[in-house]
């Protein structure tokens, strides 16, 4: 038996994964062992399966995504620091037929942003809002973030978070699930490749969601 | 056609010109002396009329960035505000000036600092014509001094702002805003169809399709000198509108030894006061700015009299009625 090349592996029926045409060939900045990464391809996979690259339009944040827009071919608005869910309202309410969704993380969504977040969602605004929690606000350089751990630390509390003078970790997951018009809320992770597979029909199913009018 | 005529509120005037004028979104937030903006439109449910969108956000900040979210979509967006919520929208404004969105926004000036007074007042004047918020951006500012003008801005303003791709400022005051006047109001336009907004705004986010590239709307450049090209070009648009879109209006100022400069309410008064003058025997006139942001002033020998490059004489019947009460010197 003839020994098997490169050549002959590289064939279309032996392909079992490619990059989605939703992502661009530009260079992500992000640090090695980042989720952003990971997080930019689920949204890209499911906005190509469900066929809506035409219809979507996405909402970054300031942080480490603020790029976002550079890695996702499709229409996108850059948000002022936490204003993201009030933009997202905007252009659902005057584009009913199209896909919204926000990129955030958890100084954007929990901090600055914490009324937009909740407003939004008390509204019951049909978008979807993907918040990427690494407790830790990492574009400005290690400062606590509104859901950095009890004890854990960081430059802005050296001595690590002291819950009696700096609050604990805001659970704004479970606060927004409180609320009636909300229809869906999951925390997902994408440190293991079950979890990543679990992260995208978490994402799937939001975007779904939309197109039900159940955002 | 017979005029249609309604005795209005100047912020009743201004939604119902906005929905008229065949807007697609007012967001807002109530605040003294300009709730019945909203609680007008919410009265009218433009939702039914026209389609247009109005909703109450849960602050001046969420409003502000409403209109960009929709502007960025090449909608016809405005929110209204009065002094210290004004002052909450100047970040949205730098980012919507950054990001060359085109929207309309009301401030009815009320008396500051700080909450100040529900009284009204001229006194954001500088914010309104410095900039406002971060960066150094410029408003095309519009000062009415009636409730008609209140209506006539809507279209001017948001005509302007899809022009040049810049907010536009209608500097009102709590005087403007509450007062009812006779306002002659215009035809109900129909708003653009989605088709109409997208040969209109090519740069707007209205979704990617395969027949173009995709559509990033943000006031960010981490490349210094792209971002130094950018606010030179900014810099060039905002001379061009200084070029071509002064507005004032000039009464009685040919023959005249000493004119007043007042815009807004100031001016009515002044107006008053010139006629009085003038049964005396004082030569004086009214020099009233529309547009802010253009004085060039050249002295006349020993006469303050301001020499405009520009002049656009604002709307004929108010011009006539003037006229008339010109007093025979």
């Amino acid at each position: 038996m003839a020994e098997l090349t490169i050549n002959d592996i590289i064939k279309e029926e032996n392909l079992v994964y490619k990059k989605t045409k939703v992502m661009t060939d530009n260079v992500m900045h992000y640090c090695p062992g980042c989720g952003h990464g990971t997080t930019h391809r689920l949204v890209a996979e499911v906005i190509e399966e469900l066929g809506i690259q035409d219809k979507t339009i996405g909402v970054t944040p300031v942080g480490c995504s603020v790029l976002m827009y550079n890695y996702l071919d499709i229409d996108m608005q850059e948000a002022a620091h936490g204003r993201a869910p009030a933009i997202a309202t905007a252009i659902k309410r005057v584009m009913p037929d199209k896909f919204v969704f926000t990129y955030q993380g958890d100084g954007d969504l929990a901090a600055i942003g914490t009324a937009e977040t909740i407003h939004s969602c008390n509204r019951g605004e049909n978008i979807t809002i993907i918040f990427v929690n690494n407790g830790i606000y990492g574009m400005t350089g290690g400062q606590m973030a509104p859901t950095t751990l009890a004890g854990m630390k960081a430059v802005t509390c050296p001595r690590g978070r002291d819950v009696n003078t700096m609050g604990y970790p805001l659970h704004i997951t479970e606060l927004i699930a409180q609320l009636p018009n909300v229809r869906f809320v999951t925390r997902q992770s994408v440190h293991t490749p079950a979890n990543v597979r679990k992260a995208k029909a978490a994402i799937r199913k939001a975007f779904e969601n939309q197109k039900d009018g159940k955002g | 056609m017979e005029k249609e005529l309604k005795l209005m509120k100047g912020n009743e005037a201004i939604a119902e010109a906005a929905i008229r004028y065949g807007a697609d979104a007012y967001f807002g937030y109530p605040i003294t002396p300009q709730s019945e903006v909203i609680e007008y439109f919410m009265e009218q449910n433009p939702i039914e009329r026209t389609g247009m969108v109005v909703l109450q956000a849960e602050s001046e900040v969420a409003a502000i960035n409403m209109v960009y979210g929709a502007a960025a979509c090449g909608m016809a967006a405005m929110t209204s505000s009065s002094s210290p919520g004004f002052s909450l929208k100047q970040e949205g404004l730098s980012y919507i000036a950054g990001a060359e969105l085109p929207c309309l926004v009301l401030n009815v000036v009320r008396g500051g600092p700080g909450l100040g007074t529900i009284q009204p007042s001229q006194s954001d004047y500088f914010q309104s014509t410095k900039g406002g918020g971060h960066g150094d951006y410029r408003l095309i500012v519009l000062a009415p001094a009636s409730v008609q003008e209140m209506y006539d801005f809507v279209q001017i303003g948001f005509d302007l702002a899809f022009k040049y791709r810049n907010p536009v400022l209608i500097l009102s005051d709590g005087i403007i805003g509450q007062m009812m006047e006779k306002v002659e109001i215009g035809p109900q336009r129909v708003r653009r169809t989605m088709d109409e907004v997208i040969k209109q705004c090519p740069w707007a986010t209205t979704g990617k399709t395969a027949n173009r590239e995709r559509n990033i709307i943000t006031s960010l450049d981490l490349v210094a000198s792209r971002q130094e090209e950018f606010n030179r070009k900014l810099v060039k648009k905002y001379d061009t509108i200084r070029e071509k879109e002064v507005r004032c209006e000039c009464i009685n100022c040919d023959d005249a030894d000493y004119v007043f400069v007042a815009y807004g309410t100031s001016s009515r008064l002044c107006m008053k006061s010139m006629d009085l003058l003038r049964k005396e025997g004082y030569k004086v006139g009214l020099v009233r700015p529309i547009t802010f942001e253009d004085y060039r002033w050249s002295r006349r020998e020993s006469k303050g009299i301001p020499h405009y490059r520009n002049e656009h004489r604002t709307d004929g019947r108010r011009r006539n009625a003037r006229s008339k009460r010109q007093a025979p010197s």
